[in-house]
């Protein structure tokens, strides 16, 4: 006999509905696999026989013929396993076929005929839902995860047993009960702890408002990493779509444990300097892992040690930061991943990491260009702040003057991001870090006095186009945190000194001074 | 002028002393390009890498090549027993064979300092070399250094901008500019003052050939200026040669606990002249030479003048313009000739970041205060 039974394959972070087609006749005994499949998927031939056996239900001397279709998309993991599972047990008439329509399968199977988690049950759910599923089946593992998703009903089941009983005994499952975890965990890294670093602090609220990417220069131990830690918490708290789609992301990634729920915190990744070209972009043979720049989504991607990062895994930040997703080619086609993040890289301003002390710094002026000078260009220009940290002294960290708290601050920033979204609300983008060049003379209105003092900045610095550009989207957001319609004098100036490390800058400055 | 054959022998070696040995045996650098290959190879004072130059079969064609270069890039050579010889090099036990200029060589009747210090200068040393030597520039003393990256590069610069007269000693052949960075400063020193190399072209900027070179900086000097130095450091092979020349030598003193002080106090407490502003090296050459501009009115202040009425200065008054004015003077007060992290000023004048990066912004306009480093700032020397 003939059925069909429903589950999904992953591609990127969204689910793709697959139909699981058995056929049982008579012919040579066997159970065959076709569909475009990996070795994984074919594999579940010899766990499904045997766990059905172990169930209880020895599969029959049949030919029985799995199709997974649609069949030109690869399938791959072991996900599949349960859907095959209950087709082969409703081809063989044991299972009626109305009882599983409108229901999907999802989770893999082991010998013993547990069930085993899988990665991307929420996509999978959210899938469903969207196809107009009633119900889905999960592992026990996946169901918080799954049952994040409303209006359909999750059975997160233990072994394969489970799920047959309640379709043949009398044991009827019940849909998971939802528990949500909604009130966001305050981090307890606070901005407070930070003593001095003033500058850098305040180009942190600058970032955070406009969606600026920052850079951070200065001495180990001055609180780069620190600092960058903290702004994920001064980000607007995330919204529920930024909340199911990073959950989305952690869990095709295999990222979230089953006790844990939606993700209701800003990411912020921070990978080693070592990362890989997949590692940050993300790849993987088969199934596209997201990699650190989607992970980020949402959240602060942290780059310490930028120079120190392989240089195609910093060329590859290109698309992300203009685009806000990326295209992973693979063998079996191309997947888009959403990639939108908040860069803060730091880096110490030579070698040794010590300069301008010279006192501890001991590196030539060409050492110290040739360090600035592993930094792409190209990533350069795509980020609007740049601050350099001094070492902090002793009195500072004694004294520990508290700044404002995390969520004061976040306060200010949601003000200006609310300032922002109101003037932008006939545009495509939100945030002053996204206001193309095109559109910058429209909504960066300067006063007289700061137009010309920014024109004579320009004259004496020497700045390039590029750079006027993005002076001006930094002013825009220091305008809109001081609530000012027009971009005044105090906050030109108080943009250019963002720009002066600059690091196509600095090489000129070494040149001119040393 | 300098014919073919010495040009060829100045690039081939580096050293007087073997120039002045080959000299011996040959007569003149024809003779030695003559010379046979079995005189050469069996010498026992030559180099290996001198033998091998001076016996190359190619050695027609390297000795055209640099006479073409020479004569296509303006370049002199001029040869110890030509009148246009410096006379300063007399003093020296080992005086160049010969000299390749660019530019035009210093007048013998001007005064001239040697500004010397370390190449890895900090803000206040790079502030204080180009207090110095724009001042002595504007005053119509040569600045003579040796064109290497920091304090050098800044007072050759220091000097030009004050258009003032400049001289560039290479350790490097003649066109071989070193270190590259410094490339478009050589380009101008040629155009607008003096470069002077006594080795020929194409050599390249060995290690050995740098102390050598001191001795033909401090030699055209009158005195040596040293602005910051390490315990050992390059500047000081430079002081030594002056010494045994009988140059004067002056010093800025540094903070103690600098590495880059320790140089320039030892030498103050053996007896170097401490100078702390740049009037007092006037005044010592002014005695000798009477063309020193005394008081050429462009002395640069190390503070500046700001109107003393600020006491007046009501703090509800709603003149902006004044009250930007004191806060000018606030800021200006504690900036120094050594970079400050604009954190620390942020935090000692107790201003809004805001308004700080305006009225640093608006000093640096003024030309009083500069930022020395990214988010450093000092006060322009």
């Amino acid at each position: 006999m003939f059925c069909v039974i429903n589950s999904f394959a992953l591609v990127g972070i969204d689910a793709q509905p697959v139909r699981v087609e058995v056929d049982v006749g008579n012919g040579l005994p066997g159970i065959n696999l076709v569909g475009s499949l990996s070795a994984e998927v074919r594999e579940a031939r010899e766990r499904v026989r045997v766990a059905l056996r172990n169930a209880g239900y020895p599969v029959p001397a049949k030919k029985i013929t799995v199709n997974l279709s649609p069949a030109d998309i690869r399938k791959e993991g072991t996900g599949f396993d349960l859907a095959i599972a209950i087709g082969i047990l409703t081809g063989l008439e044991l299972i009626p076929q109305e009882l599983v329509k409108g229901t999907c399968f999802l989770g893999e199977i082991g010998l013993d005929g547990v069930l085993r988690p899988v990665p991307g049950a929420l996509s999978c759910a959210y899938a469903a839902k969207e196809e107009g599923y009633r119900s889905i089946y999960v592992p026990t593992e996946n169901g918080q995860e799954a049952g994040m998703v409303e209006g359909i009903d999750v059975y997160a089941v233990r072994t394969l047993s489970d799920v047959i009983e309640s379709f043949l005994g009398d044991q009827l499952l019940e849909p998971l009960v939802r528990e949500f975890h909604a009130d966001p965990t305050e981090t307890e890294e606070d901005f407070a702890d930070i003593s001095g670093q003033f500058l850098a602090k305040r180009g942190a609220v600058i970032a955070a408002a406009g969606g600026h990417n920052l850079l951070l220069l200065g001495p180990p131990g001055s609180g780069k990493t620190m600092l960058a830690k903290r702004i994920p918490g001064i980000l607007p708290a995330i919204t529920p779509e930024e909340s199911i789609e990073l959950t989305k992301i952690y869990s095709v990634a295999g990222l979230i444990r089953p006790e844990a729920g939606r993700i209701m915190t800003r990411p912020f990744r921070n990978p080693h300097h070592t990362c890989t070209l997949a590692g940050m972009a993300g790849g993987g043979a088969r199934l596209p892992v997201p990699g650190e720049i989607t992970l980020a989504t949402g959240g602060v991607l942290f780059l310490d040690e930028l120079p120190e990062f392989r240089r195609e895994c910093i060329e590859v930040l290109r698309q992300p930061l203009e685009e806000h997703r990326v295209v992973i080619s693979r063998l079996y086609g191309n997947y888009t991943l959403p990639a939108s993040f908040l860069l803060v890289a730091a880096m110490n301003p030579c070698p040794c990491g010590y300069f301008p002390d010279r006192n501890r710094c001991n590196c030539s002026p060409d050492r110290i260009r040739r360090y600035m000078g592993k930094i792409s260009q190209a990533v350069i220009d795509r980020i609007d702040l740049c601050v350099e940290m001094s070492a902090v002294p002793f009195q500072d960290l004694s004294e520990r003057t508290r700044g404002p708290s995390s969520k004061e601050i976040r306060a200010e920033v949601e003000r200006c991001r609310m300032i922002q979204a109101e003037r932008y609300r006939d545009e495509s983008f939100r945030l002053n870090a996204r206001l193309p060049s095109s559109a910058l003379d429209k909504y960066c209105v300067m006063t007289p006095e700061a137009e010309r003092k920014l024109a004579s900045a320009f004259r004496s610095k020497g700045f390039s186009a590029r750079l006027y550009d993005r002076i001006r989207r930094v002013g825009r957001t220091i305008a809109d945190l001081a609530g000012s319609e027009k971009i005044g004098e105090e906050h030109i100036t108080e943009a250019v000194m963002y720009h002066a490390t600059d690091i196509g800058r600095r090489h000129e400055q070494y040149g001119k001074f040393v | 002028m300098g014919n073919s054959y010495d040009i060829w022998l100045s690039a081939a070696v580096s050293t007087v002393s073997h120039i002045n040995h080959l000299l011996e045996w040959f007569g003149d650098a024809e003779g030695v390009f003559r010379a046979k290959e079995k005189e050469i190879t069996e010498d026992s004072i030559l180099t290996p890498s001198e033998k091998a130059f001076l016996t190359s079969p190619v050695k027609e064609e390297n000795r055209n090549s640099r006479y073409e270069y020479v004569c296509r890039n303006d370049i002199r050579m001029i040869c110890r027993h030509e009148k246009d010889y410096p006379k300063r090099f007399d003093c020296l036990d080992d005086p160049p064979y010969g000299i390749f200029v660019q530019g035009k060589l210093p007048p013998p009747d001007i005064p001239s300092i040697a500004v010397v210090g370390s190449r890895r200068a900090s803000p206040y040393g790079e502030n204080v070399a180009e207090l110095f030597a724009g001042e002595l520039a504007a005053a119509g003393i040569i600045i003579v250094s040796g064109l290497a990256m920091g304090i050098d590069g800044i007072s050759h610069r220091a000097a030009l901008e004050n258009k003032g007269f400049t001289v560039g000693v290479l350790g490097s052949g003649i066109g071989v500019p070193y270190p590259k960075e410094n490339w478009k400063l050589y380009q101008q020193m040629r155009e607008k003052g003096c470069i002077i190399s006594e080795h020929g072209p194409g050599v390249p900027p060995l290690k050995q050939n740098f102390p050598h070179r001191n001795r033909l900086i401090s030699a055209l000097s009158d005195g040596i200026l040293v602005v910051e130095a390490a315990e050992r450091s390059g500047t000081l092979i430079t002081v030594d040669r002056g010494l045994e020349q009988g140059k004067d030598i002056f010093a800025v003193p540094g903070r103690i606990g600098d590495r880059n002080s320790e140089g320039c106090l030892n030498l103050i407490r053996q007896g170097a002249f401490l100078v702390t502003k740049p009037e007092q090296i006037i005044a010592e050459l002014a005695s000798n030479y009477p063309s020193v501009r005394k008081n050429c009115g462009t002395y640069r202040q190390l503070s500046f003048n700001f109107p003393n009425d600020f006491e007046e200065f009501n703090e509800n008054s709603e003149n902006l313009i004044l009250g930007i004015a004191r806060d000018e003077k606030v800021v200006y007060d504690l900036c120094r000739l050594d970079a400050r992290h604009f954190d620390e000023l942020l935090s000692q004048s107790g201003l809004t970041v805001a308004r700080l990066s305006e009225v640093l912004y608006s000093l640096q306009q003024k030309g009083i205060v500069r930022q020395a480093i990214p988010n450093y700032y000092s006060r322009k020397g």
